[in-house]
């Protein structure tokens, strides 16, 4: 089974109202939590 | 505390007022925060993702093969993962808050009494939220439930309600241990919890969300 409906930047930020530049943020904090093991 | 200043930023609101850190906000904290947010904001979108138009009508909408069975379930995860994000996300700003402050800020921060109206809108609306959460996580959710309003040929739409009488977000389970979390908004706008949820998610958390991250820069400084 493949991976599939993942949302873009672009239609979260439709969907829930939030700015595109904060979504990029909470994104990017995402893959540092997961590359860090949040251990920074 | 004090609140001179004046301060409209909703993160001095919920600390009664301008708070100056003892220490710096922690980066890590910061990313905690924003990834906590990423996953409220996916789930609303599988909550949005269920509705015509979740901040209107709420409507649910499904295929009319689709089992009601199946449709409610979808419902209920749905809705499980959105407020228990939510939760997260706000011990994630309770947490940083607490790390940077003299002040111990407890979860009571985020459950404000009926009396208490100068809570930012952001807590009195998510109070309910919190509630929800709750009741999941100690009740049975017999307080959701999940109508079959209108079918045609292709599709059946569905609305997701709610009874306060069933609502159970304290062990006790009565409707009095109930009240602070449906104190901040009278009872019709519980009635309908998909739009009331477009409604907070779209207004309420994406600005609790930048004025946190508003808040954090101007203590990083």
């Amino acid at each position: 089974m493949a991976l599939t409906d993942i949302p873009s930047i672009d239609e979260l930020a439709d969907v829930t109202g939030q700015s595109k530049e904060q979504l990029r943020k909470d994104r990017e904090a995402v893959s540092e939590m997961i590359r860090r093991g949040d251990d920074s | 505390m004090s609140d001179e200043g004046g301060s409209t930023n909703t993160i001095d609101l919920l600390l009664g007022g301008v708070v100056e850190p003892a220490r710096p906000v922690r980066q890590r904290d910061i990313t905690r925060a924003r990834s906590s947010a990423y996953i409220v904001h996916g789930n609303f979108r599988e909550l949005a993702g269920l509705c015509e138009n979740i901040s209107e009508s709420g409507l649910i909408v499904a295929d009319t093969a689709t089992p009601a069975t199946d449709v409610e379930n979808e419902v209920y995860r749905r809705v499980h993962n959105y407020v228990s994000s939510l939760y997260s996300y706000n011990e994630q700003i309770r947490n940083a808050l607490d790390n940077c402050l003299d002040v111990s800020v407890g979860k009571e921060i985020f459950l404000p009494t009926a009396a208490d109206k100068s809570t930012p809108l952001y807590v009195q609306r998510g109070a309910f939220l919190w509630g929800l959460r709750n009741d999941f996580q100690h009740g049975d959710y017999w307080c959701l439930s999940v109508t079959q309003e209108q079918t045609d040929s292709e599709t059946t739409r569905y609305h997701l309600r709610f009874n306060k009488l069933d609502f159970e977000p304290t062990p006790s389970g009565d409707a009095d241990s109930a009240g602070r979390y449906l104190a901040h908004a009278p009872d019709s706008a519980y009635e309908y919890p998909l739009p009331y949820f477009g409604s907070f998610h779209r207004n309420l958390f994406t600005e609790f969300e930048a004025a946190f991250e508003s808040w954090c820069e101007r203590h990083r400084k």
